[in-house]
C-alpha cells in the first residue's frame, strides 16, 4: 500500500525546500511587490504566452459561425477570440489535437452557438469539437479566453467551457403550460441547454462535469461511479468525453409526479458521489498522478 | 516532542525545517481561519499556502514587537482573501516566485482540507478562561495595539504581551486537540 501525504503535507514540504533554496539575501528583501510593477509585466508575458501557443492547432478552414442571437450592429463578434489555443489544454485534450472536421462545424453545433452563444468572452473558433450529436441536441466543447468579470467573478482565464443543447424530444416533453389568475395557459419556458466551464486545473481535478457528463484528460479510458444504492455504473471514455447512462432529467413531468419523484431519487443516488477514472487496463488513475505527468509532458 | 523555540527565533533560523515547524504551529488555526471565510476548498488551501509563502519570502519583515506571529499570518491571509474576492482568483505571485508547483487536488485531498477546514476555531476560544479569549479576540481578530490592551486590562504592554501569548499557545493545544 502506499502512503500518499495530504495536501497539507505536500505544502509542508514545497516550504521546507523553498526555505533551503531562499538565499539570506531574500530575507531581507521584505517590501512587498509593487503593484504597477506587477501590471507593466503582465501585458508582454501574455502576449508571450499566446504567440507560444499559436502553432498548437492545425490550421483549419475558415469558418464563421453566427455566436449567440444575431445583433444589427454585429456587436455578438465581440465574442470571438483569434489567440491560439493554450499549449497546455492542446497537450491534455487529444481532441483538441485532431483537427476540426466538418462535423464539428456542422448544423448541430452552428445551432448551439446561435442559440445559447457562449458563457465566457473570446471563443476560439479553432477550439470547437462536436462531442456528441442525437436528436436535435449537441455538446460542443470550446475554449474561451475568459470566464466572467468584474460584474460576475470569479474571473478564469483560457476556461474550457462543455455546452449542451436539449433535444428535440426532451423540448416537446417539456413543453407544458400554467394557468394564469384569468384562466389562460401560460407556456412554462424550456431550458434550451447549458454549459459547464473551468480552468485547466478544473479539468486535471476532474471539475468540468454534470452530474452524469464530463470532460477528463488524454489517459483516462473509461469512468466509474459508485452510487448511493451500492450500483456501480461505468461510461466508455471517447474524445475526452464520457456520458453515463443514467437518465435524470425528470423529462418535463412535474418534480410532484411520480416520474418527477423517480427522476430526483435517480438524481440523488448520483449527485455528489466519486467519479474514478480508470486506464485503459482498468485500473484506477490517480488525478494528481496524471496531472503531473501531463506537467511532465509539456516541460520534457 | 513540541517545539519550544518562539516563533520570532524559528522564522530567523537558517534552518529550512525550522519553517517547517513554523508552519506545522500554525496551520490549523489559519486553516480554520480561512475555510470560515471562503466556501471552496481548493481556495482555502490555495490562499493557506500563499499566506505561508509570504510569510517564508518576508519573514524577516516579521517583527514580533508588533504582535504574535499568528496575528501577522492571519493579516497576511484576511488580505488575501479580500484581494481574491475583488479578482476572483488567488494570488500565488509568491509561489511562483519560490517557483513552488501548483497544488493539484483531488477529491481525497478535498475531503483531507475540509477536515481542517472544520476546525471550530470559535469552540476552540471558549475552552480559554473569558479574561485570554477576550484578549485573542481584541489582538487577534480586532486587531487593537498593545497599549490599547494594556490600558483596558490596567498592566504594562509588556505582561499584555505575554498574557496574548499564553493565550494563544493554549488556543494551538486545543485546536491540536480537537485534531486529534
Amino acid at each position: 500500500m502506499t502512503f500518499t501525504p495530504d495536501p497539507f503535507d505536500r505544502l509542508h514540504d514545497a516550504l521546507v525546500a523553498s526555505a533551503s533554496t531562499l538565499p539570506e539575501a531574500t530575507r531581507a528583501e521584505a517590501r512587498p511587490a509593487r503593484r504597477t510593477w506587477r501590471v507593466r509585466i503582465l501585458g508582454p508575458l501574455a502576449v508571450a504566452g499566446l504567440a507560444i501557443g499559436g502553432t498548437a492547432l492545425a490550421a483549419t478552414t475558415p469558418w464563421n459561425p453566427q455566436v449567440g442571437p444575431k445583433s444589427p450592429n454585429g456587436s455578438d463578434r465581440a465574442t470571438v477570440s483569434r489567440s491560439a489555443v493554450p499549449p497546455e489544454q492542446v497537450a491534455a485534450l487529444g481532441v483538441l489535437r485532431r483537427p476540426q472536421t466538418d462535423r464539428d462545424r456542422s448544423t448541430p453545433t452552428e445551432g448551439l452557438l446561435r442559440t445559447l452563444g457562449v458563457p465566457g468572452r473570446g471563443l476560439r473558433i479553432p477550439s470547437i469539437r462536436l462531442l456528441r450529436a442525437h436528436d436535435g441536441a449537441a455538446t460542443v466543447l470550446m475554449s474561451l479566453a475568459r470566464l466572467g468579470d468584474r460584474r460576475e467573478p470569479p474571473v478564469t482565464r483560457d476556461a474550457l467551457c462543455v455546452s449542451e443543447t436539449t433535444s428535440a424530444a426532451q423540448r416537446r416533453a417539456e413543453r407544458r403550460s400554467v394557468p394564469d389568475g384569468a384562466g389562460r395557459a401560460l407556456p412554462v419556458p424550456v431550458a434550451l441547454g447549458g454549459s459547464t466551464c473551468g480552468s485547466y486545473g478544473d479539468l486535471l481535478r476532474g471539475r468540468l462535469r454534470t452530474v452524469t457528463t464530463g470532460l477528463v484528460p488524454d489517459g483516462v479510458s473509461r469512468v466509474r461511479v459508485r452510487m448511493t444504492t451500492g450500483q456501480t455504473v461505468t461510461a466508455a471514455v471517447r474524445e475526452n468525453f464520457y456520458a453515463l447512462p443514467i437518465d435524470v432529467s425528470a423529462g418535463g413531468a412535474s418534480p410532484q409526479s411520480p416520474a418527477g419523484r423517480a427522476a430526483f431519487r435517480r438524481f440523488r443516488t448520483i449527485n455528489g458521489q466519486r467519479i474514478d477514472w480508470l486506464d485503459a487496463n482498468g485500473r484506477t488513475l490517480r488525478k494528481n498522478d496524471l496531472a503531473r505527468s501531463l506537467r511532465g509532458d509539456r516541460t520534457n | 516532542m513540541t517545539d519550544k523555540r518562539p516563533d520570532s527565533e524559528l522564522l530567523a533560523s537558517p534552518v529550512p525545517d525550522d519553517f517547517g515547524r513554523f508552519y506545522r504551529r500554525h496551520v490549523d488555526i489559519v486553516t480554520s481561519y480561512v475555510g470560515r471565510r471562503s466556501v471552496r476548498p481548493d481556495v482555502t488551501i490555495d490562499i493557506v499556502a500563499e499566506t505561508f509563502a509570504r510569510a517564508l519570502a518576508h519573514r524577516a519583515a516579521y517583527d514580533p514587537s508588533r504582535g504574535p506571529a499568528i496575528a501577522w499570518l492571519l493579516t497576511i491571509a484576511q488580505n488575501l482573501l479580500v484581494d481574491a474576492a475583488r479578482r476572483g482568483r488567488v494570488a500565488d505571485q509568491t509561489r511562483r516566485r519560490l517557483q513552488q508547483e501548483p497544488m493539484v487536488l483531488d477529491d481525497a485531498d478535498l475531503e483531507a482540507i475540509d477536515r481542517r477546514r472544520s476546525i471550530d476555531l470559535d469552540a476552540a476560544l471558549q475552552h480559554l478562561p473569558a479574561d485570554q479569549r477576550r484578549l485573542v479576540e481584541q489582538r487577534v481578530i480586532e486587531e487593537q495595539p498593545y497599549a490599547v490592551l494594556a490600558a483596558t486590562v490596567g498592566c504594562s504592554e509588556q505582561v499584555v504581551r505575554k498574557r496574548v501569548s499564553r493565550a494563544l499557545a493554549s488556543l494551538r493545544h486545543i485546536v491540536e486537540e480537537q485534531q486529534s
